[in-house]
């Protein structure tokens, strides 16, 4: 079902770029989106020394950048003991649009891709895109007990 | 043995509602405003971007990879971030540059020049005095004939 309207004053959204200008320009368009808390850094360190404060509700993340890229930042998020469980939505952007490259992300578990240059429109419909799909996640704990 | 389900996360949906919920045409319409005050800036950024890239080829030698690695990422950064700013130009002669770099073996001692040429042409639109429209055609050009001079790199054994 199409979102046609929505509050996003309840979410907290990271961006990881090495950009000043592009965190800027995400910065303020997630901002007029009235998303409640937007919070970009430059580098992957900075991203999980922030996530050990908070959790994330999506992450926006560059895929090119050095010497850590967004594909080694989403490998951790999906594969790491303590992060894997909470499945954050995530959404890579780049400058490149070739299908492998879109594959590749994917199969790692972005949950949207955006190729630069995007408008507030695109930004948009991933964010609504990635909401809309969204399942939240489950932890299972198996309990022994003797009887 | 039983097994317990905890919620680590609810999804994102139940976040959105509610009586503060906004239309997203909207919505849309302020990010657009946001973007295009954003735009403004980035002669800021620009000038920023390229002395930090003047400073990077400074480093560059053939056998430092990680030199050359950093001056990429930064060349796709203006690249990208010229296109978002809608600085076509910037861009297109970004998108050289950055294509020089990742098809050419940097060990060709030509590479030094034609990366200088693209520098300066960048220069040279930023400064407005790339005459006409037709100038970065022409800059384009000539800069494609330089870097098809250069020898590519050979793949890693």
């Amino acid at each position: 079902m199409e979102i046609t309207e929505a509050d996003f004053s309840k979410l907290c959204i990271f961006v990881l770029d090495d950009s000043v200008f592009v965190r800027r320009l995400l910065e303020e368009l997630l901002r007029s989106f009235e998303v409640g808390e937007v919070v970009s850094v430059a580098t992957a360190d900075a991203l999980f020394a922030e996530m050990k404060r908070r959790t994330p509700d999506i992450i926006f993340c560059d895929w090119q950048m050095y010497p850590i890229d967004g594909l080694d930042v989403l490998r951790k998020l999906r594969h790491d003991k303590d992060l894997k469980h909470l499945r954050i939505p995530f959404i890579m952007l780049t400058g490149h649009n070739g299908n492998d490259e879109v594959q590749t992300a994917l199969g790692e578990g972005a949950d949207s891709y955006v190729v630069k240059p995007f408008s507030a429109e695109t930004i948009m419909k991933h964010l609504l895109k990635v909401i809309a799909r969204d399942r939240g996640a489950l932890i299972r704990e198996e309990v022994w007990s003797i009887d | 043995m039983t097994s317990n389900t905890k919620i680590a996360r609810a999804p994102l949906s139940s976040k959105i509602g509610g009586p503060g919920a906004r239309p997203i045409a909207m919505l849309v319409k302020k990010g657009e405003e946001a973007v295009s005050q954003v735009r403004e800036s980035f002669s800021d950024f620009l000038g920023e971007k390229l002395c930090e890239l003047a400073k990077m080829r400074a480093r560059l030698a053939p056998d430092r990879e990680e030199a050359w690695q950093q001056f990429y990422t930064a060349v796709m950064d203006l690249r990208g971030s010229s296109a978002l700013a809608g600085q076509r130009w910037v861009s297109s002669l970004s998108f050289s540059l950055e294509t020089m770099l990742r098809e050419r073996d940097p060990g060709d001692l030509r590479i030094g020049p034609v990366i200088a040429s693209h520098m300066d042409a960048i220069n040279l639109v930023i400064s407005g005095r790339a005459v006409d429209d037709r100038s970065p055609v022409v800059l384009l050009s000539e800069l494609s004939r330089a870097v098809d001079c250069l020898a590519l790199k050979r793949p890693r054994a």
